[in-house]
């Protein structure tokens, strides 16, 4: 066995690095993993400690009835508030207000549910957004502006057209 | 599509989750599996002729094994909780089983090469002074015997390493088909065949690769092909080829001929949105014609020169790793093209060029082996320092046309 120096030295390299994972790995495991699972069991406490950041469509109503009242009844109803503007925590907090509510008049926020798809149910409101644009005398544009759509529509009752109204 | 039964998708079932980069991913891997597969030809079962890419075949295989999981990494959205999978393997779910399969098997690849490459470690080490010397003997591990004895218990390791990796190298892309085979919800990935396919095929491109890489490196290197191992390396070639062209042709039949609920999308996907990838490149450019040239090759020896040989195999090599290539896509990128209604299609796909899961990053990843190949090959070259002569070897006088000439002359004098 004279001349297996070099294998030797191989696997106690080996039996090194495997210890050493073992180790390491002892360290890298949270104490709380696989308490009640595959998963580090404090994190569930961390996130119930956490603030919300949505507060759901009553919380807009306190100061924004005669908007909850025109969303209700039309057909953006099962739509909740926080959908299209951003959560209530960039706005207010304990009912005050506290920034300006972000809004986002892209049209591609409203492309990402009416945007003409196989997929969607049939009855469900999609369009193929630049030939739509293209009715009413416009040609097909290249671009379509930003807020394309609330020059017909109202985002909290979106039908009839306003244009018909 | 609406009349045929198809033209319903679900709502939720829309897009293609898994981009190129999980083509490459099955793709790189094979080329792993494989090209460790004809190594081990030459090491276990003693296949002479293949020693002109004993070498290659490890170093490629490494240079493969190591940027084999960058594809995932591109993929996912969290690349650094990839550690998750070595430190908190969950057993329950296969992909679990990476993190050990890949570790053992780049132990045993690693070991190998160490093994193999070891005397020209110690010469270089010998011969080298400052920074290359430290580090030629620290690959050494500061022990410089290269007696015969020793030599001789290198060689029995690496029979044994060899030995275990070829089961190794097997479960490794056995279990690239087992994570397709076992998506119960897909029928067409859905079926115990798939790691049967994904290894014969993954075996077929390391083949394929290695007689491509074999002879550039030769042709580029000014060295001699030898005709043997071309020859040998076309003959496995062609049977790995057949065998893994039938199995994916037995697995299309069978839910052909069942005619089962799922063949009425299957079948308008492949003769429809797949036909250009599946009819096309894989059956007939990738499978027919390289199927016929290797035949060729295989049963018509006699009456073939050597680089009509050679260029035959490395045409043939080159559009089976299309062919493997345009596998790994109908599979992963034709899987995700029908929704889960069974009854419609989702979105199509179209990779972008210069996106994270883009083409261009799957060519560099791609490309990244064989950089890693060639730097290999700088510290510890593959091949010996050129021959002396113009390339043309002993056996390369066992083509047709010089045997005839050989005979003339030997009529001519008796």
């Amino acid at each position: 066995m004279e001349h297996s120096k070099h294998i030797w030295r191989a696997a106690l390299i080996l039996l090194f690095l495997g210890t050493g994972f073992v180790g390491v790995r002892h360290f890298l495991i949270p104490k709380s993993f696989g308490q009640a699972g595959h998963y580090r069991y404090d994190s569930i406490f961390e996130y119930m400690a956490q603030e919300p950041n949505h507060g759901s469509r009553e919380s807009c109503r306190k100061c924004h009835e005669e908007k909850f009242a025109e969303t209700v009844k039309g057909r953006h109803a099962p739509v909740q508030c926080e959908v299209c503007h951003a959560p209530v925590s960039a706005h207010a907090k304990d009912d005050k207000k506290i920034a300006d509510m972000p809004t986002n008049p892209n049209h591609k926020l409203c492309a990402l549910c009416h945007q003409k798809l196989d997929s969607r149910p049939k009855g469900f409101p999609q369009v193929d957004l630049r030939r739509h644009l293209a009715g009413g005398g416009r040609t097909v544009a290249a671009t379509i502006p930003d807020a394309a759509c609330f020059e017909c529509h109202s985002a909290h009752e979106p039908s009839p057209l306003r244009g018909e109204r | 599509m609406e009349g045929s039964g198809v033209g319903f998708s679900y709502p939720n079932d829309l897009h293609i989750a898994w981009g190129v980069m999980i083509v490459l991913y099955p793709y790189v891997t094979g080329l792993v599996a494989g090209s460790f597969v004809v190594g081990s030809l030459y090491h276990v079962f003693g296949r002479q002729e293949l020693k002109p890419i004993s070498r290659l075949s490890l170093v490629a295989s490494l240079g493969f094994l190591i940027f084999a999981p960058v594809p995932l990494l591109f993929h996912l959205g969290q690349p650094m909780r990839c550690f998750n999978i070595m430190i908190t393997p969950n057993f329950s779910s296969a992909m679990a089983a990476f993190g050990v399969i890949y570790a053992v098997y780049f132990i045993i690849v690693l070991l190998e090469i160490w093994l193999v490459f070891r005397k020209d470690i110690v010469m270089n080490a010998r011969q080298n002074r400052g920074i290359l010397r430290w580090f030629y003997a620290s690959l050494a591990l500061w022990t410089y015997d290269v007696s015969d004895e020793s030599r001789k218990l290198d060689h029995k390791i690496v029979v044994v390493l060899a030995a275990i990796g070829i089961p190794a190298a097997c479960v490794l892309h056995g279990y690239v088909g087992f994570m397709f085979g076992s998506v119960k919800a897909n029928p067409y990935w859905s079926t115990p065949l798939m790691p049967v396919i994904f290894l014969t095929s993954a075996i077929t491109s390391g083949i394929a690769m290695m007689v491509v890489l074999y002879q550039i490196l030769m042709k580029f290197g000014g060295r001699t092909i030898e005709p043997d191992c071309v020859q040998s390396l076309c003959k496995w070639l062609w049977l790995f080829a057949i065998l893994a062209v039938t199995l994916e042709l037995l697995e299309i039949v069978c839910i052909a001929y069942e005619r089962s609920e799922e063949w009425v999308v299957i079948g308008t996907l492949l003769s429809g949105k797949l036909a250009f990838s599946f009819i096309g490149i894989q059956l007939v450019f990738g499978s027919l014609i390289p199927i016929i040239l290797l035949g060729i090759v295989v049963l018509m020896r006699p009456y073939l020169t050597n680089p009509l040989r050679n260029t035959i195999g490395f045409v043939a090599a080159l559009f089976l790793l299309v062919q493997v290539l345009a596998m790994r896509w109908n599979v992963v990128i034709g899987g995700q093209l029908f929704s889960k209604s069974l009854m419609g299609f989702r979105e199509a796909y179209q990779p972008g060029l210069f996106e994270k899961e883009g083409l261009g990053v799957a060519l560099l990843i791609f490309l990244a082996s064989f950089v890693f190949m060639a730097i290999f090959n700088r510290f510890l070259p593959m091949y010996e320092k050129k021959e002396n002569g113009n390339g043309t070897g002993d056996g390369a006088k066992t083509g047709f046309t010089e045997r005839r000439e050989a005979a003339k002359s030997e009529e001519a004098r008796g």
